[in-house]
């Protein structure tokens, strides 16, 4: 038996730490939850790890690395936790962050609230600096200004400073000297800058994201430093390796400089997990489907991997309401996520209309069958009625479920008001909320430009099992696959994900006369730094793969679409294959395009990767269910 | 499955519903992201619905702006009035930017396309956006006649069977600054209708639907009862209000009188200013799109907003006032006009349901339109939104900076330096701007803008009211800070902080009027502040201190409008406070 054999993917969700544990080489696995313990979320993964070693019966020096997800980030930016954070902007900017678009993102709601910026006015200052669009300096930094401003931040009291100048996605020079000057003047500070965190144009989105990544850093960094202390008790000295929103799972170093990047991989494993599951089973198209308490995730998987979108939003003041939260220009696989899931509440609106959620009912009080006091009807009472759940069987038959309960809660607050019986009633709650997340799925599908039909469903999560025949039917699809342990299918995710690190670097032109050795320069920096950060983490040389696209759209337009570009050395030469595989992204998207436009590109990205890892679970507790996923 | 849906189910209602917001969604999702223009791009300044077969609007992608929706509501029957509905074939696109028939000026063209299933006409589908430009004078308020003002495309076929209308192109691209950015955003908005197009016939094809009629009636009844439940809630009776603007060349007053009769409601504007000489006189269509739009608001804002929601309502206004002209009435900046129709009705309804309204609020978007060449030579146009602050709210300040009513975006600095000479040299808020009041208005905010690559003067097009007006509170609430707008020559003065050192450098054009800016000019606007809901000297002493902290409002105010006094540290003098505004209470009684 090899020492180091073990891989462990580690969830820590609101309610429940997930663990999955694998043996590489024999592909036995073994399965942990545990209660989050939201005060030190460490202390939870250690007591699960010790849970699931015991189960094992192996020592923690099998442990070869510990791959987590956390929603940390998440809830510091959610419960306004972070640190006490300053802006430092361009002179005449510092209300960027605030006035942001000028926009409601309801039409007819005239009492919404908009998200609060992370710096309040009076923590945002300004440097008397100055580039033009192209990045050539207009009016310099002085030196002097910048030690006065020091002064200035130290009598307020910040510890962490967002660096955000005008254009400085096209030079990185004054914000980097900035924060050289203000680091001297004010140690035991952090310092983010726009132009490394989120280097691309448009300056509120990218005020944002640096604040955000700044704002949650320490308590990144306090909180990767005890998990490692924790496995250091256990007496392991496995890697611990962080996933990322976009799927990639990186180094330590990396989630303490860029922790932004660490919102919602818990979500983002999920739709790994039925990626992995889908190349297992000969399905590289699968529409993952993970219906947990809160909400349900749908995510398209093509060719076996989910697609990777460049901006997300947290803090939403209305939680599943596009606009309403903090932008993130971050890489980050794109899904659908809305407010259903087994704890959503039920009612008959104004119009006389069933409505499932968005709010939860929760794990407290839970809904009307869970006996604790909740009186609202729920999708899970609505379950129970309708024979789906077994009310003696209920998470293994550890929560017996209050039949009576859901019955009175349905018929007060919809059987009764429509006049339906309480089956009717019901029913009407269980096929709305598969018709809510139907359409929800189709939306995403149909903004991706697919049919969803030719996709089957791959249902995990709490609830998913259980909604999945009807959201399929609904849907038009033709096959349901459910993995073994759904209820801790995320964590799958976590060990199939390759390390990665993602780059952009902008850098504009239009592509019949481009500056391909400019771009060529470019893509080698950023593959460079990719193969020395996996170097570091010990990737060999040749199973590193190197993968490229970049942002591009006809002359004039605003908004661009990903174009693969191939992993050679640049050239003139490319232009034709480059255009080419532009307008076969675009008329997929769109239909038309226009005729005799020419094509312009702007930002260009690299995700350079390790190998995938590739195994079989050989799942323990369920003999005679198959030994595949 | 669904051949006659006289006795349609919630249930089932409701899914066909939200298939049918996705539809449209999925339409405006598309326009916007292969769209050229910044206007339709950046700011969203585009609508894209569903209509049934007879014309009636069903559904509206939750994105775009009121003036476009509303007014696109009921065109179809003009439309249908020039092509019959049976002489219509697969592949037509019908187009129009006729002010009367659409959306008030040319800028804004509607392309409509009917559906098609086995040859049978089930929907059209239709969106309007902003183009870049429709020739003629740049975009502005300016004009005397609508001649002036660019190209008219009368209800004509931008497609026929598939084919474009090459006449039309031609004579488009010959008259426009922009030809691309106009061509391209005619193709994406055509483009937009088909995948509407498309994926309503999947929904139809999937339910075996044979008619969209049934679901319309069924969707339009239910808005129609809402509607009418909403307006019985408010008690009868007959809410007059007056606003001021600051007109072109001279000030306009807006009348109107909103009756109240159980579940019907007529708003009238008899008594409004007539016609101006200047192109900010407002279509009927335009009228009753954001008159529609602010009740809604008010009364009813979960209610779809569709044919049966308009019933309920009856919109008046004199043939020949500003808010009902008549050809060839200028029309480019009817927005200005147009925009305050909600905090018209709102002044009015505020006596009935004082809960359900807002104060008055910056209002119409102050649109920045700039015209010129690059130091290489290049032509550029730059248009993009700038708005002020919202109106407090009776239960919570008003929002900063943010459209009212219309609902578009700003747009970045680092877009606009981008594609124009142009350096935006501050974009701030403005302290003291909200007005104050228990809850404070939203502040609007300083915009300096200057050429920084060209050596050759521009023009600049402004569309600004309120610089004479401020934003009014409600309930005792002070009006915002008004709005302003002067021209500065900082090679000569010093470079100051906006607002501060007016001397004798500064120039103060007609804020609607064009004007060609040398480079090193500075174009500083204040953009003004929202009004005030309820007496401040309510306001919460640790708002007003976190207020002034933020440099939102002075000390010099908080003590003056607000009664509150602080030391040094910021720490309210709560004596004095006390004491301060008792005396002002007495006062104001006395």
């Amino acid at each position: 038996m090899s020492a180091e054999r073990l891989r462990a993917g580690v969830d820590i969700g609101g309610t429940f730490t997930d663990l999955l544990v694998v043996d590489e080489q024999t592909g036995a696995c073994w399965v942990g939850k545990t209660l989050t313990t939201p005060g030190d979320p460490s202390l939870a993964v250690r007591e699960g790890l010790h849970d699931v070693l015991a189960q094992a019966r192996l020592p923690a020096e099998a442990l070869s690395t510990v791959i987590h997800g956390t929603t940390l980030v998440t809830n510091a930016l959610l419960e306004r936790k972070g640190d006490r954070t300053a802006l430092v902007t361009t002179k005449g900017f510092r209300d960027a962050v605030e006035i942001a678009r000028e926009h409601r993102y309801d039409m007819y709601d005239i009492f919404l609230d908009l998200p609060r910026p992370l710096a309040p006015r009076h923590l945002r200052f300004e440097v008397d600096e100055r580039l033009l669009a192209d990045g050539t300096v207009y009016r310099p930094v002085n030196p002097e200004a910048v030690r006065a401003l020091a002064g200035r931040l130290r009598a307020a009291g910040v510890e962490a400073v967002a660096i955000c100048f005008l254009h400085a996605y096209q030079n990185p020079a004054p914000e980097r000297l900035v924060r050289d000057l203000l680091a001297e003047q004010l140690p035991g500070v952090r310092f983010s800058i726009s132009s490394e965190v989120a280097g691309e144009i448009r300056e509120y989105e990218r005020t944002s994201t640096t604040l955000a990544n700044v704002y949650v850093q320490r308590i990144m960094e306090r909180y990767l430093d005890r998990i490692q202390g924790e496995l250091v008790q256990l007496g392991s000295r496995a890697t611990l390796l962080i996933m990322l929103l976009s799927g990639g799972i990186a180094t330590v170093e990396t989630a303490r400089r860029l922790p932004v990047r660490l919102v919602e991989s818990g979500p983002a494993a999920g739709a790994l997990a039925a990626a992995h599951a889908g190349r297992l089973i000969g399905r590289p198209n699968l529409l993952s489907f993970d219906m947990g308490g809160t909400t349900a995730k749908a995510c398209l998987i093509e060719h076996g991997r989910p697609f990777v979108t460049a901006e997300f939003e947290v803090d939403r003041v209305y939680r599943f309401k596009k606009g309403s939260g903090l932008p993130i220009r971050a890489p980050s696989i794109e899904m659908i996520e809305i407010g259903a899931g087994g704890g959503s509440i039920a009612r008959v609106d104004q119009f006389g209309l069933v409505k499932v959620g968005p709010d939860s009912a929760g794990a407290q009080p839970g809904p009307a069958c869970y006996g604790r006091g909740g009186d609202r009807p729920t999708v899970t009472d609505a379950d129970l009625l309708l024979g789906y759940l077994d009310p003696a069987f209920f998470l293994g038959g550890r929560m017996l479920l209050d039949r009576g309960a859901a019955e009175r809660a349905i018929d007060s607050h919809v059987g009764w008001p429509l006049g339906l019986s309480t089956v009717e009633a019901a029913w009407a709650i269980h096929q709305l909320v598969n018709e809510n997340m139907a359409a929800a799925a189709r939306m995403h599908a149909v903004e991706r430009g697919k049919d969803v039909r030719a996709f089957p469903l791959f249902a995990f999560g709490g609830a998913g099992p259980v909604h999945a025949y009807r959201v399929a039917q609904i849907l038009g699809l033709r096959e349901i696959i459910c993995p073994f342990a759904a209820g801790v299918g995320s964590t799958v995710g976590f060990l199939a994900a390759p390390l990665a690190f993602d780059f952009v670097r902008s850098h504009y032109g239009v592509l019949d006369r481009l500056d391909w050795a400019a771009v060529d320069a470019l893509y080698a920096e950023m593959e460079a730094e990719g193969r020395r950060l996996l170097a570091a983490a010990g990737v060999p040389r040749d199973q590193i793969t190197v993968e490229r696209t970049a942002d591009m759209r006809l002359f004039g337009q605003a908004h661009q679409i990903a174009v693969p570009i191939p992993n050679v050395p640049l050239s003139p030469s490319l232009y034709e294959t480059t255009l080419a595989a532009f307008e076969g992204e675009y008329t997929k998207l769109y239909k038309r395009t226009c005729p005799g436009v020419a094509v312009e590109a702007l930002t260009w990205r690299t995700t350079v990767s390790g190998p995938r890892p590739e195994f079989v679970l050989r799942p323990r507790e369920a003999r005679g269910k198959g030994d595949k996923p | 499955m669904v051949k006659a849906l006289s006795h349609i189910d919630p249930l089932t209602l409701e899914v066909f519903w939200s298939r049918l917001i996705a539809v449209v969604n999925e339409q405006a999702a598309a326009l916007i992201r292969s769209a050229f223009s910044p206007t339709v791009a950046e700011a969203g300044d585009i609508s894209s619905c569903a209509f049934d077969p007879r014309g009636y609007l069903i559904a509206q992608a939750v994105t775009g702006t009121p003036g476009h929706i509303n007014s696109m509501a009921r065109c179809i029957r003009h439309f249908l009035d020039v092509y019959a509905a049976e002489t219509l074939a697969p592949g037509d696109v019908l187009i129009t930017n006729d002010p009367w028939k659409t959306s008030g000026h040319f800028h804004d063209v509607t392309v409509v396309t009917p559906i098609f299933r086995d040859r049978q006409l089930v929907a059209f589908f239709g969106n309007i956006c902003h183009l870049a430009d429709i020739g003629g004078r740049p975009f502005s308020a300016d004009a005397r006649e609508l001649y002036e003002e660019g190209l008219f495309i009368p209800i004509t076929k931008l497609f026929a069977g598939g084919a474009p209308n090459e006449e039309l192109f031609k004579i488009l691209q010959a008259n426009v600054r922009e030809p691309e950015a106009v061509v391209g955003d005619l193709y994406a908005m055509t483009a937009a209708n088909d995948v509407g197009g498309e994926r309503l016939i999947e929904f139809m094809d999937e339910f075996a639907m044979e008619s969209v009629i049934p679901l319309a009636d069924e969707v339009i009844a239910r808005s129609e009862r809402a509607m009418r439940e909403a307006i019985a809630r408010v008690p009868d009776g007959v809410y007059r209000n007056e606003l001021t603007m600051d007109g072109y060349d001279q000030p306009v007053t807006l009348a109107v009188a909103v009756t109240v009769r159980g579940d019907e409601m007529t708003v009238d504007y008899d008594g409004t200013s007539p016609m101006s000489g200047y192109g900010i006189n407002v279509v009927m269509n335009y009228t009753e799109a954001y008159t529609t739009y602010g009740i809604k608001c008010a009364l009813a804002p979960e209610v779809p907003n569709n044919e049966g929601s308009f019933r309920p309502v009856t919109i008046t206004a004199p043939p020949g006032c500003i808010l009902n002209c008549l050809p060839p009435a200028p029309v480019a900046a009817r927005h200005i006009v147009g925009q305050w129709l909600p905090a018209a009705v709102h002044g009015a309804l505020v006596q009935a349901v004082p809960d359900r309204v807002i104060a008055e609020g910056s209002l119409n978007l102050w649109n920045t339109q700039f015209n010129g060449y690059h130091a290489d030579g290049r032509r550029f146009s730059m248009l993009f939104f700038n708005s002020g602050g919202m109106g407090a709210r009776p239960n919570k300040d008003g929002l900063s900076s943010t459209a009212f009513p219309s609902g578009v975006h700003g747009t970045p600095a680092e877009i606009v330096e981008a594609r124009s000479p142009l350096m935006f040299v501050k974009r701030e808020l403005r302290t003291d701007s909200g007005g104050p009041g228990t809850y404070r208005g939203g502040p609007g905010h300083w915009l300096v803008i200057k050429g920084v690559g060209t050596d050759k003067p521009y023009r600049f097009s402004p569309f600004f009211d309120r610089t004479n007006n401020p934003a009014r509170g409600y309930n005792g609430g002070l009006p915002g800070a008004p709005g302003a707008y002067w021209l500065q020559r900082v090679d000569v003065g010093s470079v100051g902080v906006a607002g501060q050192d007016e001397g004798s450098f500064v120039e103060r054009p007609n804020p609607k009027a064009t004007v060609w800016v040398e480079p090193e000019t500075e174009i500083v606007m204040g953009l003004p502040g929202g009004g005030g809901f309820g007496d401040p000297l309510a306001r919460d002493p640790e708002l007003v201190r976190a207020d002034v902290q933020n440099e939102l409002v002075s000390r010099e105010r908080a003590r003056e409008d607000y009664g509150v006094v602080f030391d040094e540290l910021l720490n309210a003098d709560v004596a004095e406070t006390e004491r301060l505004r008792a005396e002002r209470s007495t006062h104001r009684s006395s």
